[in-house]
Protein backbone atom coordinates (compact mmCIF):
# COMPACT_ATOMS: atom_id res chain seq x y z
CA UNK A 1 0.00 0.00 0.00
CA UNK A 2 1.25 2.87 -1.24
CA UNK A 3 1.88 5.82 1.55
CA UNK A 4 4.08 8.32 -0.21
CA UNK A 5 2.86 12.41 0.61
CA UNK A 6 3.45 14.73 -2.42
CA UNK A 7 5.81 17.75 -2.17
CA UNK A 8 3.12 18.91 0.73
CA UNK A 9 1.32 17.07 2.63
CA UNK A 10 -1.83 18.65 2.38
CA UNK A 11 -3.82 16.15 4.64
CA UNK A 12 -1.16 16.37 7.47
CA UNK A 13 -2.01 20.65 7.41
CA UNK A 14 -5.25 20.28 7.14
CA UNK A 15 -5.71 18.08 10.12
CA UNK A 16 -3.10 20.23 12.19
CA UNK A 17 -4.38 23.48 11.09
CA UNK A 18 -8.26 22.10 11.93
CA UNK A 19 -6.82 20.89 15.14
CA UNK A 20 -5.27 24.43 16.01
CA UNK A 21 -8.76 26.18 15.49
CA UNK A 22 -10.84 23.50 16.92
CA UNK A 23 -8.66 24.12 20.29
CA UNK A 24 -9.89 27.54 21.10
CA UNK A 25 -13.28 27.60 19.52
CA UNK A 26 -14.30 25.16 21.50
CA UNK A 27 -13.63 27.35 24.52
CA UNK A 28 -15.06 30.49 22.58
CA UNK A 29 -16.19 32.10 26.10
CA UNK A 30 -12.28 32.34 27.26
CA UNK A 31 -10.25 32.93 23.05
CA UNK A 32 -13.15 34.46 21.78
CA UNK A 33 -15.23 36.89 24.26
CA UNK A 34 -13.44 37.39 27.18
CA UNK A 35 -10.46 39.04 25.40
CA UNK A 36 -13.37 41.28 23.07
CA UNK A 37 -14.93 42.46 26.52
CA UNK A 38 -11.40 43.17 27.58
CA UNK A 39 -10.80 45.39 25.15
CA UNK A 40 -14.02 47.09 25.14
CA UNK A 41 -13.33 48.09 29.31
CA UNK A 42 -9.95 49.38 28.14
CA UNK A 43 -11.73 51.55 25.69
CA UNK A 44 -14.17 52.08 27.84
CA UNK A 45 -11.71 53.22 30.36
CA UNK A 46 -8.73 55.15 28.23
CA UNK A 47 -11.59 56.77 26.66
CA UNK A 48 -13.25 58.31 29.57
CA UNK A 49 -9.69 58.90 31.16
CA UNK A 50 -7.80 60.42 28.14
CA UNK A 51 -10.33 63.10 27.54
CA UNK A 52 -12.89 61.59 25.49
CA UNK A 53 -15.25 62.90 22.74
CA UNK A 54 -14.09 66.56 22.92
CA UNK A 55 -10.22 65.59 22.35
CA UNK A 56 -8.72 65.07 18.37
CA UNK A 57 -5.96 63.58 17.23
CA UNK A 58 -4.56 65.96 14.31
CA UNK A 59 -7.99 65.97 12.14
CA UNK A 60 -9.76 62.80 13.86
CA UNK A 61 -11.40 62.33 17.14
CA UNK A 62 -9.74 60.76 20.49
CA UNK A 63 -12.30 58.02 20.27
CA UNK A 64 -11.46 56.81 16.53
CA UNK A 65 -7.71 57.19 16.93
CA UNK A 66 -8.38 55.15 20.07
CA UNK A 67 -9.92 52.60 18.21
CA UNK A 68 -7.83 50.46 15.93
CA UNK A 69 -5.18 50.97 18.11
CA UNK A 70 -7.16 48.56 20.66
CA UNK A 71 -8.29 46.23 18.14
CA UNK A 72 -4.68 45.62 16.77
CA UNK A 73 -3.75 45.22 20.34
CA UNK A 74 -6.24 42.50 20.59
CA UNK A 75 -5.12 40.81 17.61
CA UNK A 76 -1.50 40.35 18.77
CA UNK A 77 -2.25 39.38 22.32
CA UNK A 78 -4.63 36.71 20.89
CA UNK A 79 -2.12 35.40 18.29
CA UNK A 80 0.38 35.16 20.29
CA UNK A 81 -1.50 33.81 23.16
CA UNK A 82 -2.88 31.14 20.87
CA UNK A 83 0.56 29.81 19.23
CA UNK A 84 2.63 30.00 22.78
CA UNK A 85 -0.55 28.48 24.52
CA UNK A 86 -0.91 25.60 22.16
CA UNK A 87 2.25 24.58 22.00
CA UNK A 88 3.20 24.80 25.99
CA UNK A 89 -0.19 22.85 26.98
CA UNK A 90 1.68 20.00 24.49
CA UNK A 91 4.71 19.80 25.98
CA UNK A 92 3.75 19.72 29.35
CA UNK A 93 0.94 17.23 28.92
CA UNK A 94 3.58 15.68 27.06
CA UNK A 95 1.30 14.88 24.03
CA UNK A 96 3.51 16.74 21.44
CA UNK A 97 4.97 13.47 20.15
CA UNK A 98 1.88 12.97 18.36
CA UNK A 99 2.56 16.06 15.93
CA UNK A 100 6.32 15.60 15.71
CA UNK A 101 5.68 11.48 15.00
CA UNK A 102 3.51 12.53 12.00
CA UNK A 103 4.88 12.97 7.93
CA UNK A 104 4.59 16.46 8.22
CA UNK A 105 7.86 18.88 8.01
CA UNK A 106 8.88 21.85 9.67
CA UNK A 107 7.48 24.14 7.81
CA UNK A 108 3.87 22.12 7.66
CA UNK A 109 4.85 22.11 11.15
CA UNK A 110 4.52 25.46 11.72
CA UNK A 111 2.11 27.05 8.74
CA UNK A 112 -0.46 25.15 10.94
CA UNK A 113 -0.42 26.68 13.99
CA UNK A 114 1.26 29.89 12.70
CA UNK A 115 -2.52 29.90 10.48
CA UNK A 116 -4.16 28.81 13.97
CA UNK A 117 -2.80 32.02 15.59
CA UNK A 118 -4.16 33.88 12.84
CA UNK A 119 -7.55 32.98 12.36
CA UNK A 120 -7.61 33.60 16.46
CA UNK A 121 -6.03 36.77 16.06
CA UNK A 122 -8.62 38.16 13.05
CA UNK A 123 -11.55 36.37 14.67
CA UNK A 124 -11.15 38.57 18.03
CA UNK A 125 -10.24 41.95 15.85
CA UNK A 126 -13.75 41.56 13.82
CA UNK A 127 -15.81 40.92 17.06
CA UNK A 128 -13.84 43.74 18.47
CA UNK A 129 -14.01 46.14 16.12
CA UNK A 130 -17.91 45.11 15.54
CA UNK A 131 -19.17 46.09 18.58
CA UNK A 132 -16.85 49.47 18.64
CA UNK A 133 -18.86 50.48 15.25
CA UNK A 134 -21.61 50.25 16.85
CA UNK A 135 -20.96 53.51 19.53
CA UNK A 136 -18.24 54.83 17.38
CA UNK A 137 -18.20 53.89 13.65
CA UNK A 138 -14.48 53.91 12.89
CA UNK A 139 -14.69 54.53 8.84
CA UNK A 140 -12.45 52.93 6.46
CA UNK A 141 -9.97 54.59 4.61
CA UNK A 142 -8.39 51.63 2.53
CA UNK A 143 -9.23 48.19 3.44
CA UNK A 144 -5.97 46.87 1.78
CA UNK A 145 -3.79 48.27 4.81
CA UNK A 146 -6.04 47.59 7.47
CA UNK A 147 -5.79 43.60 6.18
CA UNK A 148 -2.34 43.10 5.44
CA UNK A 149 -1.24 44.74 9.06
CA UNK A 150 -3.65 42.86 10.55
CA UNK A 151 -2.21 39.28 8.74
CA UNK A 152 1.22 40.70 8.87
CA UNK A 153 0.94 41.68 12.76
CA UNK A 154 -0.84 38.25 13.14
CA UNK A 155 1.52 36.45 11.76
CA UNK A 156 4.53 37.98 13.56
CA UNK A 157 2.82 37.61 16.75
CA UNK A 158 1.97 34.20 16.10
CA UNK A 159 5.81 33.42 15.31
CA UNK A 160 6.66 35.07 18.25
CA UNK A 161 4.49 33.08 20.72
CA UNK A 162 5.27 29.65 18.54
CA UNK A 163 9.17 30.59 19.47
CA UNK A 164 8.28 31.58 23.11
CA UNK A 165 6.16 28.62 23.49
CA UNK A 166 9.19 26.35 22.18
CA UNK A 167 12.07 27.74 24.34
CA UNK A 168 9.31 27.85 27.72
CA UNK A 169 9.65 24.87 29.84
CA UNK A 170 6.89 25.80 32.21
CA UNK A 171 3.61 28.23 32.23
CA UNK A 172 5.66 30.65 34.64
CA UNK A 173 8.41 31.26 31.44
CA UNK A 174 5.92 32.23 29.20
CA UNK A 175 4.20 34.67 31.93
CA UNK A 176 7.09 36.11 32.17
CA UNK A 177 7.34 36.54 28.40
CA UNK A 178 3.55 38.00 28.19
CA UNK A 179 4.39 40.52 31.25
CA UNK A 180 7.63 41.54 30.37
CA UNK A 181 8.30 41.70 26.22
CA UNK A 182 5.10 41.71 24.51
CA UNK A 183 2.40 44.04 26.93
CA UNK A 184 5.25 46.34 26.92
CA UNK A 185 5.95 46.20 23.33
CA UNK A 186 1.81 46.48 22.62
CA UNK A 187 1.64 49.62 25.39
CA UNK A 188 4.53 51.72 24.29
CA UNK A 189 3.81 51.59 20.71
CA UNK A 190 1.54 54.36 19.65
CA UNK A 191 -1.89 52.75 20.50
CA UNK A 192 -2.68 55.00 22.99
CA UNK A 193 -1.40 58.27 21.74
CA UNK A 194 0.12 59.57 19.06
CA UNK A 195 4.37 59.55 18.56
CA UNK A 196 4.21 62.61 17.35
CA UNK A 197 3.31 64.05 21.03
CA UNK A 198 6.07 62.65 23.02
CA UNK A 199 9.70 63.73 23.27
CA UNK A 200 12.14 63.14 20.19
CA UNK A 201 14.24 60.28 22.42
CA UNK A 202 11.20 58.43 22.82
CA UNK A 203 10.21 58.76 19.87
CA UNK A 204 12.92 57.09 18.46
CA UNK A 205 12.64 54.49 20.85
CA UNK A 206 9.00 54.15 19.63
CA UNK A 207 10.23 53.67 15.88
CA UNK A 208 13.06 50.88 16.59
CA UNK A 209 9.43 48.84 18.00
CA UNK A 210 7.79 46.99 15.54
CA UNK A 211 4.41 47.31 17.28
CA UNK A 212 4.23 51.19 16.30
CA UNK A 213 4.57 49.97 12.46
CA UNK A 214 1.41 47.77 12.38
CA UNK A 215 -0.76 49.99 14.77
CA UNK A 216 -0.06 53.18 12.82
CA UNK A 217 -0.54 51.35 9.40
CA UNK A 218 -3.83 49.14 10.62
CA UNK A 219 -4.94 52.77 11.64
CA UNK A 220 -3.93 54.09 8.66
CA UNK A 221 -6.36 52.24 7.05
CA UNK A 222 -9.42 53.43 8.67
CA UNK A 223 -8.30 56.74 9.65
CA UNK A 224 -6.48 58.01 6.81
CA UNK A 225 -3.51 59.52 9.03
CA UNK A 226 -0.05 58.44 9.82
CA UNK A 227 2.59 59.01 12.12
CA UNK A 228 5.62 57.25 10.68
CA UNK A 229 6.29 56.26 7.17
CA UNK A 230 4.01 53.76 5.81
CA UNK A 231 6.50 52.03 3.51
CA UNK A 232 9.48 51.75 5.71
CA UNK A 233 6.51 50.46 8.31
CA UNK A 234 5.49 47.57 5.12
CA UNK A 235 9.21 46.46 5.12
CA UNK A 236 10.02 46.56 8.43
CA UNK A 237 6.93 44.08 8.80
CA UNK A 238 8.31 41.70 5.85
CA UNK A 239 11.68 41.78 7.05
CA UNK A 240 10.84 41.30 10.81
CA UNK A 241 8.61 38.66 9.68
CA UNK A 242 10.82 36.79 7.58
CA UNK A 243 13.38 36.85 9.98
CA UNK A 244 10.88 35.19 12.66
CA UNK A 245 10.19 32.12 9.99
CA UNK A 246 14.04 31.61 9.71
CA UNK A 247 14.49 31.11 13.88
CA UNK A 248 11.49 29.43 13.90
CA UNK A 249 12.37 26.98 10.98
CA UNK A 250 15.57 26.69 12.33
CA UNK A 251 14.30 25.53 15.91
CA UNK A 252 12.08 22.97 14.22
CA UNK A 253 15.26 21.76 11.87
CA UNK A 254 17.36 21.16 15.35
CA UNK A 255 14.51 19.88 17.31
CA UNK A 256 15.62 22.69 19.92
CA UNK A 257 14.01 21.81 22.97
CA UNK A 258 10.92 19.48 20.90
CA UNK A 259 12.76 16.53 20.10
CA UNK A 260 15.36 16.42 22.97
CA UNK B 1 2.24 13.66 72.63
CA UNK B 2 0.31 10.85 70.96
CA UNK B 3 2.54 8.33 73.43
CA UNK B 4 0.39 5.79 76.20
CA UNK B 5 0.84 7.07 79.92
CA UNK B 6 3.46 5.54 81.34
CA UNK B 7 1.23 4.49 84.29
CA UNK B 8 -0.08 1.82 81.69
CA UNK B 9 0.96 -1.44 81.44
CA UNK B 10 -0.51 -2.33 77.96
CA UNK B 11 0.08 -0.38 74.80
CA UNK B 12 -3.56 0.13 73.18
CA UNK B 13 -3.64 -0.34 69.62
CA UNK B 14 -3.26 2.16 67.23
CA UNK B 15 -6.72 4.11 66.86
CA UNK B 16 -7.92 2.92 69.81
CA UNK B 17 -10.45 4.66 72.23
CA UNK B 18 -8.21 6.94 74.70
CA UNK B 19 -10.80 8.86 76.59
CA UNK B 20 -7.91 10.17 78.77
CA UNK B 21 -6.90 12.65 75.82
CA UNK B 22 -8.04 15.84 76.15
CA UNK B 23 -8.83 16.62 72.00
CA UNK B 24 -11.21 19.32 72.95
CA UNK B 25 -10.86 23.00 71.00
CA UNK B 26 -11.71 26.06 72.10
CA UNK B 27 -14.32 28.15 70.60
CA UNK B 28 -11.52 29.34 68.41
CA UNK B 29 -9.69 26.83 66.95
CA UNK B 30 -5.96 28.69 67.34
CA UNK B 31 -3.71 26.39 65.46
CA UNK B 32 -5.69 25.34 63.11
CA UNK B 33 -6.30 28.56 62.01
CA UNK B 34 -2.56 29.28 62.34
CA UNK B 35 -1.50 26.79 60.97
CA UNK B 36 -3.46 26.86 57.77
CA UNK B 37 -2.39 30.25 57.57
CA UNK B 38 0.76 30.06 57.36
CA UNK B 39 0.52 27.57 54.87
CA UNK B 40 -2.03 30.32 52.61
CA UNK B 41 0.55 32.53 52.95
CA UNK B 42 3.91 30.20 51.95
CA UNK B 43 2.07 30.46 49.05
CA UNK B 44 1.43 34.29 48.90
CA UNK B 45 5.38 34.40 48.90
CA UNK B 46 5.93 31.36 46.62
CA UNK B 47 3.94 33.73 44.20
CA UNK B 48 5.67 36.37 45.01
CA UNK B 49 7.52 37.51 42.45
CA UNK B 50 4.29 37.21 40.18
CA UNK B 51 2.50 39.63 42.56
CA UNK B 52 5.34 41.97 42.35
CA UNK B 53 6.99 42.58 39.53
CA UNK B 54 4.14 42.20 37.20
CA UNK B 55 1.88 44.73 38.78
CA UNK B 56 4.96 47.05 39.33
CA UNK B 57 5.25 46.95 36.12
CA UNK B 58 1.80 46.63 34.51
CA UNK B 59 1.37 50.05 36.20
CA UNK B 60 4.44 51.70 35.02
CA UNK B 61 2.94 50.58 31.51
CA UNK B 62 -0.48 52.42 32.58
CA UNK B 63 1.02 55.37 33.77
CA UNK B 64 3.26 56.05 30.82
CA UNK B 65 0.61 55.49 28.50
CA UNK B 66 -1.72 58.47 30.76
CA UNK B 67 0.97 60.62 31.03
CA UNK B 68 1.93 60.55 27.21
CA UNK B 69 -1.57 60.67 26.37
CA UNK B 70 -2.76 64.09 27.97
CA UNK B 71 -1.05 65.55 25.04
CA UNK B 72 -0.74 68.89 25.80
CA UNK B 73 -2.20 69.17 29.01
CA UNK B 74 1.36 67.40 29.83
CA UNK B 75 3.49 69.47 32.63
CA UNK B 76 0.33 71.58 33.39
CA UNK B 77 -1.44 72.24 36.49
CA UNK B 78 -4.21 69.95 34.92
CA UNK B 79 -2.12 67.10 33.57
CA UNK B 80 -0.28 66.83 37.31
CA UNK B 81 -3.49 66.74 38.91
CA UNK B 82 -5.03 64.11 36.24
CA UNK B 83 -1.21 61.84 37.18
CA UNK B 84 -1.84 62.48 41.18
CA UNK B 85 -5.03 61.33 40.51
CA UNK B 86 -4.28 58.31 38.72
CA UNK B 87 -1.40 56.75 41.29
CA UNK B 88 -3.85 56.13 43.97
CA UNK B 89 -6.17 54.33 41.60
CA UNK B 90 -3.17 52.45 40.14
CA UNK B 91 -2.24 51.07 43.82
CA UNK B 92 -5.64 50.40 44.71
CA UNK B 93 -6.81 48.37 41.38
CA UNK B 94 -3.73 46.06 41.61
CA UNK B 95 -4.08 45.65 45.48
CA UNK B 96 -8.36 44.74 44.82
CA UNK B 97 -7.04 42.03 41.90
CA UNK B 98 -5.13 40.26 43.54
CA UNK B 99 -6.50 40.16 46.79
CA UNK B 100 -9.64 38.50 45.05
CA UNK B 101 -7.06 36.02 42.48
CA UNK B 102 -5.08 34.66 45.41
CA UNK B 103 -7.87 33.07 47.80
CA UNK B 104 -10.26 32.05 44.53
CA UNK B 105 -7.05 30.64 42.57
CA UNK B 106 -5.92 28.14 45.64
CA UNK B 107 -9.26 27.14 46.48
CA UNK B 108 -10.06 26.35 42.81
CA UNK B 109 -6.94 24.68 42.89
CA UNK B 110 -7.40 22.58 45.74
CA UNK B 111 -10.84 21.54 44.19
CA UNK B 112 -9.31 20.31 41.17
CA UNK B 113 -5.82 18.91 42.62
CA UNK B 114 -8.04 16.75 44.81
CA UNK B 115 -6.16 17.47 48.33
CA UNK B 116 -9.39 20.27 49.76
CA UNK B 117 -10.08 16.88 51.23
CA UNK B 118 -6.95 17.62 53.96
CA UNK B 119 -8.20 21.18 54.66
CA UNK B 120 -11.72 19.13 55.60
CA UNK B 121 -10.84 16.97 57.83
CA UNK B 122 -9.14 18.79 59.75
CA UNK B 123 -10.62 20.22 63.08
CA UNK B 124 -11.36 23.66 61.00
CA UNK B 125 -15.14 25.32 61.19
CA UNK B 126 -16.07 28.42 58.87
CA UNK B 127 -15.00 30.48 61.80
CA UNK B 128 -11.19 29.27 61.42
CA UNK B 129 -10.79 28.80 57.38
CA UNK B 130 -12.35 32.15 56.21
CA UNK B 131 -10.67 34.22 58.15
CA UNK B 132 -7.18 32.41 57.41
CA UNK B 133 -7.99 32.42 53.56
CA UNK B 134 -9.19 36.18 53.67
CA UNK B 135 -6.17 37.33 55.69
CA UNK B 136 -3.96 35.65 53.42
CA UNK B 137 -5.61 37.42 50.41
CA UNK B 138 -5.46 40.66 51.86
CA UNK B 139 -1.85 40.22 52.57
CA UNK B 140 -1.23 39.05 48.47
CA UNK B 141 -3.33 42.35 47.80
CA UNK B 142 -1.16 44.84 49.96
CA UNK B 143 2.14 43.21 48.97
CA UNK B 144 1.31 43.86 45.26
CA UNK B 145 -0.50 47.58 46.33
CA UNK B 146 3.00 48.36 48.11
CA UNK B 147 5.22 47.02 44.61
CA UNK B 148 2.82 49.31 42.31
CA UNK B 149 3.27 52.31 44.83
CA UNK B 150 7.42 51.74 44.54
CA UNK B 151 7.32 51.45 40.78
CA UNK B 152 4.73 54.66 40.12
CA UNK B 153 6.95 56.63 42.77
CA UNK B 154 9.98 55.58 40.25
CA UNK B 155 7.66 57.55 37.79
CA UNK B 156 5.63 59.92 39.89
CA UNK B 157 5.77 61.02 43.97
CA UNK B 158 2.54 61.98 44.97
CA UNK B 159 2.82 62.54 48.88
CA UNK B 160 0.41 60.42 51.20
CA UNK B 161 -2.22 62.64 52.93
CA UNK B 162 -3.11 60.49 56.00
CA UNK B 163 -1.30 57.61 55.75
CA UNK B 164 -3.67 55.73 58.64
CA UNK B 165 -6.56 56.51 56.45
CA UNK B 166 -5.00 54.97 53.65
CA UNK B 167 -3.68 52.07 54.32
CA UNK B 168 -7.32 51.46 56.54
CA UNK B 169 -9.04 51.98 53.17
CA UNK B 170 -6.19 49.35 51.41
CA UNK B 171 -6.50 47.22 54.10
CA UNK B 172 -10.91 47.25 53.61
CA UNK B 173 -11.22 46.75 50.27
CA UNK B 174 -8.43 44.14 49.75
CA UNK B 175 -10.65 42.24 52.74
CA UNK B 176 -13.76 42.41 51.01
CA UNK B 177 -11.65 41.00 47.55
CA UNK B 178 -10.35 38.16 49.36
CA UNK B 179 -13.88 37.66 50.35
CA UNK B 180 -15.33 38.11 47.26
CA UNK B 181 -12.37 35.75 45.67
CA UNK B 182 -13.62 33.17 47.88
CA UNK B 183 -16.59 33.26 47.09
CA UNK B 184 -15.86 32.58 43.04
CA UNK B 185 -13.50 30.05 44.53
CA UNK B 186 -15.70 27.91 45.78
CA UNK B 187 -19.00 28.21 43.38
CA UNK B 188 -15.92 27.54 40.42
CA UNK B 189 -15.38 23.57 39.74
CA UNK B 190 -13.21 24.18 36.67
CA UNK B 191 -10.40 26.73 35.41
CA UNK B 192 -12.97 27.64 33.20
CA UNK B 193 -15.78 29.13 35.87
CA UNK B 194 -13.34 31.07 37.59
CA UNK B 195 -11.32 32.65 34.76
CA UNK B 196 -15.08 33.28 34.02
CA UNK B 197 -15.97 35.27 36.93
CA UNK B 198 -12.86 37.03 36.88
CA UNK B 199 -13.13 38.56 32.97
CA UNK B 200 -16.88 39.32 32.84
CA UNK B 201 -17.48 40.46 36.38
CA UNK B 202 -14.79 41.11 38.52
CA UNK B 203 -12.59 42.95 36.22
CA UNK B 204 -15.31 44.90 34.78
CA UNK B 205 -16.30 45.85 38.20
CA UNK B 206 -12.83 46.94 38.99
CA UNK B 207 -12.15 48.93 36.04
CA UNK B 208 -15.55 51.08 36.13
CA UNK B 209 -15.13 51.84 39.43
CA UNK B 210 -13.41 55.42 38.98
CA UNK B 211 -9.84 53.80 39.41
CA UNK B 212 -8.76 55.98 36.54
CA UNK B 213 -11.36 58.61 35.67
CA UNK B 214 -13.06 61.22 38.35
CA UNK B 215 -16.46 59.87 38.56
CA UNK B 216 -18.08 63.40 38.02
CA UNK B 217 -16.93 63.55 34.96
CA UNK B 218 -18.50 60.14 33.64
CA UNK B 219 -22.37 60.56 31.56
CA UNK B 220 -25.22 60.16 33.54
CA UNK B 221 -26.09 56.51 33.09
CA UNK B 222 -22.46 55.16 33.83
CA UNK B 223 -21.81 57.43 36.92
CA UNK B 224 -24.83 55.50 38.75
CA UNK B 225 -23.80 52.28 37.92
CA UNK B 226 -20.16 53.41 39.25
CA UNK B 227 -21.57 55.07 42.07
CA UNK B 228 -23.62 51.47 42.60
CA UNK B 229 -20.64 49.40 42.68
CA UNK B 230 -18.98 48.56 46.51
CA UNK B 231 -15.73 49.16 45.05
CA UNK B 232 -15.79 52.58 43.72
CA UNK B 233 -15.86 53.15 47.64
CA UNK B 234 -12.61 51.01 48.21
CA UNK B 235 -10.68 53.11 46.07
CA UNK B 236 -12.85 56.64 46.46
CA UNK B 237 -11.54 56.44 50.45
CA UNK B 238 -8.48 55.43 49.05
CA UNK B 239 -7.73 58.32 47.41
CA UNK B 240 -9.61 60.61 50.35
CA UNK B 241 -6.42 59.19 52.05
CA UNK B 242 -4.01 59.59 49.70
CA UNK B 243 -5.00 62.63 48.40
CA UNK B 244 -7.13 64.29 50.92
CA UNK B 245 -9.95 65.02 48.29
CA UNK B 246 -12.64 62.41 47.31
CA UNK B 247 -15.85 62.52 45.58
CA UNK B 248 -17.96 61.11 48.31
CA UNK B 249 -17.26 61.58 52.32
CA UNK B 250 -14.89 59.27 53.34
CA UNK B 251 -16.92 57.95 56.58
CA UNK B 252 -19.66 56.91 53.81
CA UNK B 253 -17.54 54.79 52.20
CA UNK B 254 -16.34 53.37 55.37
CA UNK B 255 -19.40 52.27 56.36
CA UNK B 256 -20.60 51.20 52.44
CA UNK B 257 -16.88 48.93 52.81
CA UNK B 258 -17.99 47.73 56.11
CA UNK B 259 -21.40 46.47 55.00
CA UNK B 260 -20.19 44.83 51.81
CA UNK B 261 -17.41 43.24 53.81
CA UNK B 262 -19.94 41.51 56.79
CA UNK B 263 -22.51 40.77 53.67
CA UNK B 264 -20.15 39.01 51.75
CA UNK B 265 -18.17 37.42 54.58
CA UNK B 266 -21.57 35.77 56.20
CA UNK B 267 -22.41 34.55 52.53
CA UNK B 268 -18.78 33.09 52.68
CA UNK B 269 -18.74 31.33 56.21
CA UNK B 270 -22.48 30.43 55.67
CA UNK B 271 -21.34 28.35 52.17
CA UNK B 272 -18.19 27.39 54.39
CA UNK B 273 -20.19 25.69 56.69
CA UNK B 274 -22.39 24.58 54.77
CA UNK B 275 -20.11 22.80 52.79
CA UNK B 276 -21.60 23.95 49.20
CA UNK B 277 -19.22 22.57 46.74
CA UNK B 278 -16.79 21.32 49.28
CA UNK B 279 -17.95 18.42 50.70
CA UNK B 280 -20.70 17.70 48.39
Amino acid sequence: MPRSVGAVNWIGLATLTRREIRRFLKVWVQTIAAPVVTTLLFYAVFALALGGVVRMVGDVPFLRFLGPGLIMMAITQNAFANTSSSILVSKVQGNIVDVLMPPLSTLEFASAFVVGGIVRGLLVGVVTAATIWVVVPLGIHSPGFILFHAVAAAMLLSLLGLIGGIWADKFDHMAAVTNFIVTPLAFLSGTFYTVESIPPLFRFIAHLNPFFYFIDGFRYGFIGQTDGTLGTGILVLLGVNLALWAVLLRMLKTGYKLKA
Amino acid sequence: MLAPAPSRPEPLPAGAFRPELDRRVGAFHWRAFRTLLGRELRRVWKWAAMLVLAPALMAMLYFGVFAIGLGDNRGTATGDAVLDFLVPGLVMMSILMRAAENPGFSLVYMKLEGFIIDQLMAPLGARETVPAYALAGTAAGMLSGFAVWAGAALLWWVPVEDPLMTLGFGLAGSLMMALVGMLVGIVSDKWDHISAYFTFLVMPLTFLSGAFAPVANMPEPMRLFVQANPIFYAIDGFRAGWLGTSHQDPAVSALVLAGSILAVGAVVSWLFAKGYKLKA
